[in-house]
């Protein structure tokens, strides 16, 4: 169970409903911004306005997003907020990445390493 | 920088793209675009009329009039700088930490400002008009400051400083020109730069 934990690799580490890049980049924008308003996240992610729609009602569905609908000059318009669960799901997905990307460097740099030493042999 | 479209849903990303991806996201996102001209133009302006409307006023002896004036003016310029900001945080599409912060320091000063005028006015032998206007030019002075360091633009750091000058100025003059001394403050360092922003600002957003 820990070794699974500890294992990089492991696919069940890795959030399954960040794994969609639309999903990873409407969170990801979210992050850096208190709230957006939804065709501000379409425009930046350049996608249809159902296939985002779909999307962040999953991220909803999940806890990592909420949303308040305004008029905005007569018009409605919803916003879109990060939630704390949703920070914390951001970043420990950034974080197993980066421990994925820490641990193919260096078994690319063994691997190289063995490579030399073999050529190396007479 | 790579530019990732997300038209594909189905390719995958390897785990560098997605991090370049989430760093990319995170960048956009905290881009703010802070705008101080037109509330710099209004408040400037509006406090310069007040200015030169009260030497009137008390020349004619109605200091009544002097306290409705105020009340107009203060009212006037708080809803037309918050509906111009409202407007404009509406075509961002988006608020930043960056703009809440800005935002709230700016009503914070404008609460302040208000309360010390009330205190002087009901309190006028413990408190000196020199004295008010002296602390209403240094929190003026540091939120700008502040809102220099904000934008990055050097002539708001100039009108700080300037306000800072005034500040001094306001308690070495006679309390007869102390308002005189804050109403060329604003005009000087409020009006005119507020002219020159929001030129700017609006010649940048085309």
């Amino acid at each position: 169970m820990q070794e699974n934990e500890n294992n990089p690799y492991n696919y069940q580490n890795f959030d399954e409903v960040l794994s969609s890049r639309i999903r990873l980049a409407a969170l990801a924008l979210l992050a850096g911004c208190d709230e957006a308003e939804f065709t501000y996240i379409r425009d930046v992610i350049q996608t249809t306005d159902g296939n985002l729609a779909s999307h962040l009602r999953k991220l909803e569905e999940c806890g990592y997003v909420e949303y308040q609908k305004r008029f905005v000059d007569r018009k409605p318009a919803t916003y879109y907020r990060i939630t704390q669960e949703g920070r914390s799901a951001l970043l420990a997905y950034s974080r197993r990445l980066t421990e994925l990307l820490k641990n193919s460097e260096s078994l690319g740099g063994m691997q190289h390493e063995n490579e030399t030493v073999k050529g190396q042999k007479p | 920088m790579e530019e990732h479209t997300l038209k594909n849903e189905e390719s995958s990303l390897s785990p560098d793209q997605q991090l370049e991806l989430i760093a990319q996201m995170l960048k956009e996102s905290r881009k703010a675009i802070i705008s101080m001209g037109f509330s710099s133009m209004i408040w400037g302006g509006f406090v310069s009329i007040g200015t030169a409307l009260s030497y009137a006023f008390e020349s004619w002896h109605w200091y009544v009039g002097i306290g409705i004036l105020w009340a107009i003016l203060m009212i006037s310029a708080f809803l037309l700088v918050r509906s111009h900001g409202r407007r404009a945080q509406h075509q961002q599409h988006k608020t930043t930490l960056i703009n809440k912060v800005f935002n709230e320091m700016w009503i914070f000063v404008f609460a302040a400002i208000v309360l010390y005028e009330i205190a002087g006015f009901l309190r006028p032998q413990s408190i000196s008009l020199s004295y008010v206007l002296s602390v209403v030019s240094i929190l003026v002075g540091t939120a700008y400051w502040i809102s220099g360091s904000m934008t990055h633009y050097l002539i708001i750091r100039i009108v700080s400083i300037l306000w800072i000058i005034g500040s001094i100025i306001v308690l070495l003059v006679p309390p007869f020109w102390s308002p005189a001394v804050v109403g060329a403050c604003t005009l000087l360092c409020e009006f005119i730069p507020g002219i020159y922003l929001y030129a700017r600002e609006r010649k940048q957003s085309i």
